[in-house]
């Protein structure tokens, strides 16, 4: 699957709202995503994606705005592992 | 933090260091070889015939190793004649270094081994400035040195704060701290005071004036704020060897010896391998070797706990009032988390129904199997605290019943008494308990055995035992109740394995895991519950119990996290039906906001195996 279209889902379950809201545009504030959550998005893509992370990817994560900023964070943190 | 004029104040002065180090190096020579390691060796346990300079060597490249020093700047405090500096370099890949030592002779005679990229100063850690961070940071057996006998043990507690201060300041990001330390054990603060007899005033007076070592509990103080725990080994009877060891070379060349150092001085060196070895085996020191690693940021505190607002320590054979501990988690909260149902929690627990950590101790244990990871727990806390296949052991929050039955048929206990305060796992253990197997719906401050048991587990129940909104005076407090009842429970010689959640760099604060959705997520699974600080478990069991093992896993609890959620969401659908979809929410952002704590050193994993004290001194 489209790694986009995994996170997108991904955080459209973890946040509870339609994949079509989820947006590469999207604000993840706008989603009023947390700490929490963001711990949810994070675990939520490993499974998915069959990879752990490196958990800095999460500390990171603190810092971005978008879905899209997302994708492209954890691209490079997947691309990096790899 | 105190200042430099009040840290050198507080160490052993030049002169009393230069009385120790500065006789002749071929004095030292004679009996710590021509290595001149003058320090525990780390020693093979089963090899008797393990030679000396096999067991130094080993130690150095022990800390070598765990502090993954190739291609670094090691800073190495007090460091001798040099030999730890020159072992990395030469054949670890070290690049470059720095040796502090106090004595001269000894600066000198490190100079002389021309290691590459190693500089030798005759400084004092207080004075010392790096002109660049360091990778790692190695302290064999200096910090007796650091606070002199003279200092009460909030004073101690200062010293080693601002040097574990000082040291983080010093450390690039993620950098190590490897030290090892004989450390005050059977004998309290108080008992190891000057006038305590000849051991002590030959040890305190002639050979290491003005140095007295720390206790556990003031290191851990001094160090926690800025440094996570990594490696811990307990080592006594590796001193025991190397006193042996140093003394029978010392024999063997006792001509030469006192014609360096005269008849006095030779007999004072002749009577400290015996006290020293007999101080290891009593275990009044014990030594330790410790792998920390510098925080990402520091710990902030709420209490700045030291050693004098604890109080008197509660009298173990005292019978606590009866109800529940105002301190910890009532027995209703208990069984608001603990009672939802047993079907649930067999959803995802798995067939051994064990709701705390895995234990994965090598790469070859396959890393899905949590089933045998929780049996290799409960075999490896059995192998340290039962030392007799007949044992009587008590199970402390018992949870569905697996520990104890497996430790009645697989490793031979006579006797396992389980103690929860939940219906639902008391009733389900009961009915599958085997012969031997007592399994109890009843408080530990309300348990009174008719015998002594001979060990006793407990497993993620200790962080029940203080409440939330607790300071950390009163959680230490409640801490030493427990281990109290605990050493009046267990026969003389008699061992407490216990494993609990802590707050690693989580900030003390009244609530669990910090503030926020991830603290809140925990503690809305958990009410009237918090975990403890490490310095918190420590001070809690000092006073009763020597430590023997001590390990900070946090990575096998986020793995058992893992596949607790994903056995949940493979069997979503029943568990909504037997708990309600709210409930499976609840529980699936526990269980992942858990994994990420232990993923971001938020929360660790202790695993503590503590040795019942013969005596009460503390």
């Amino acid at each position: 699957m489209d790694f986009d279209v995994l996170l997108r889902d991904a955080v459209a379950k973890v946040c509870n709202v339609p994949s079509a809201r989820v947006q590469t545009d999207t604000r993840l504030a706008d989603l009023g995503v947390d700490s929490l959550s963001a711990a949810e998005i994070l675990v939520e893509v490993e499974i998915q994606v069959g990879r752990d992370l490196p958990v800095d990817a999460l500390r990171r994560l603190d810092g971005v705005v978008t879905v899209g900023d997302v994708a492209t964070q954890l691209k490079a943190e997947l691309g990096a592992q790899s | 933090m105190l200042d430099a004029i009040a840290l050198r104040a507080a160490g052993t002065s030049p002169a009393a260091i230069a009385h120790h180090y500065d006789l002749p190096e071929e004095f030292f020579r004679l009996w710590l070889g021509d290595d001149l390691v003058y320090s525990c060796g780390l020693w093979d346990g089963a090899d008797a015939s393990d030679s000396l300079p096999a067991a130094q060597f080993r130690k150095l490249d022990f800390f070598a190793n765990a502090l993954r020093l190739r291609d670094g700047h090691l800073l190495d405090i007090g460091c001798g004649w040099g030999a730890l500096l020159h072992r990395c370099v030469a054949t670890h890949g070290l690049a470059s270094g720095t040796g502090l030592t106090l004595s001269r002779s000894q600066a000198d005679i490190a100079r002389c081994r021309g290691v590459p990229g190693v500089t030798f100063h005759v400084e004092s850690w207080v004075d010392h400035e790096p002109d660049r961070p360091y990778d790692a940071i190695s302290c064999i057996e200096a910090t007796e040195h650091f606070a002199s006998d003279r200092l009460d043990a909030d004073e101690k507690v200062a010293v080693y704060r601002s040097f574990f201060e000082r040291c983080a300041g010093w450390l690039r990001d993620g950098g190590r701290l490897g030290l090892q330390l004989i450390c005050l054990d059977n004998v309290g603060h108080g008992g190891s005071r000057a006038g305590r007899g000849a051991s002590s005033e030959l040890i305190r007076v002639d050979i290491f004036p003005e140095s007295m070592p720390a206790s556990l509990s003031e290191l851990v103080l001094g160090w926690e704020t800025h440094f996570e725990l990594e490696t811990f080994l307990d080592h006594p009877e590796h001193y025991r060897r190397t006193f042996r060891a140093w003394g029978l070379a010392y024999r063997a060349a006792e001509t030469r010896a006192r014609a360096l150092v005269g008849n006095g001085t030779w007999k004072t060196f002749s009577q400290y391998f015996s006290a020293g070895e007999v101080y290891f085996r009593r275990r009044e020191d014990s030594l330790y070797r410790v792998i920390l690693k510098k925080r990402a940021r520091p710990k902030q505190w709420a209490t700045v706990v030291t050693p004098s607002r604890l109080g008197a320590t509660p009298d173990p054979s005292a019978t606590p009032s009866g109800g529940s501990p105002p301190a910890g988690a009532s027995p209703a909260a208990i069984r608001s988390h603990y009672d939802v149902s047993n079907a649930f929690y067999g959803l995802w627990l798995g067939p051994t129904m064990m709701y705390s950590s895995g234990l994965w101790s090598s790469p070859a244990d396959d890393p899905t199997d949590l089933a045998a990871a929780e049996h290799r727990k409960i075999d490896y806390f059995a192998g340290q605290v039962m030392h007799a296949s007949s044992s009587r052991v008590l199970d402390v929050g018992c949870g569905w019943g697996f520990n104890a039955r497996r430790i009645v048929e697989r490793h031979g206990a006579s006797l396992a008494v389980g103690l929860t305060l939940s219906a639902a796992q008391h009733e389900y253990a009961r009915e599958r308990a085997p012969t031997g197997v007592d399994i109890r719906l009843e408080h530990w401050r309300d348990h009174r055995p008719a015998y002594s048991y001979d060990a006793i587990v407990s497993y993620g129940a200790f962080e029940h035992f203080a409440r939330d909104g607790t300071s950390s005076l009163e959680r230490i407090h409640a801490y030493r109740e427990f281990f109290a009842r605990c050493f009046h429970w267990l026969a003389p010689g008699g061992r407490l394995g216990l494993e609990t959640i802590a707050h690693d760099g989580a900030p003390d604060t009244a609530a669990p895991l910090g503030r926020g959705p991830l603290g809140d997520s925990v503690l809305s699974i958990y009410p009237e519950s918090i975990c403890p600080h490490l310095s918190e478990l420590v001070l809690g069991f000092e006073p009763y119990f020597e430590v023997e093992a001590l390990r900070s896993d946090a990575a096998d609890f986020a793995r058992t996290c893992r596949l607790w959620l994903l056995a949940l969401r493979a069997n979503e659908a029943e568990a909504v039906r037997l708990a309600g979809a709210d409930t499976v929410r609840r529980f699936q952002r526990y269980l992942i906001s858990s994994e990420v704590q232990f993923r971001t050193n938020i929360i660790t994993n202790y695993r503590v195996v503590l040795h019942r004290r013969p005596v009460l001194r503390w």
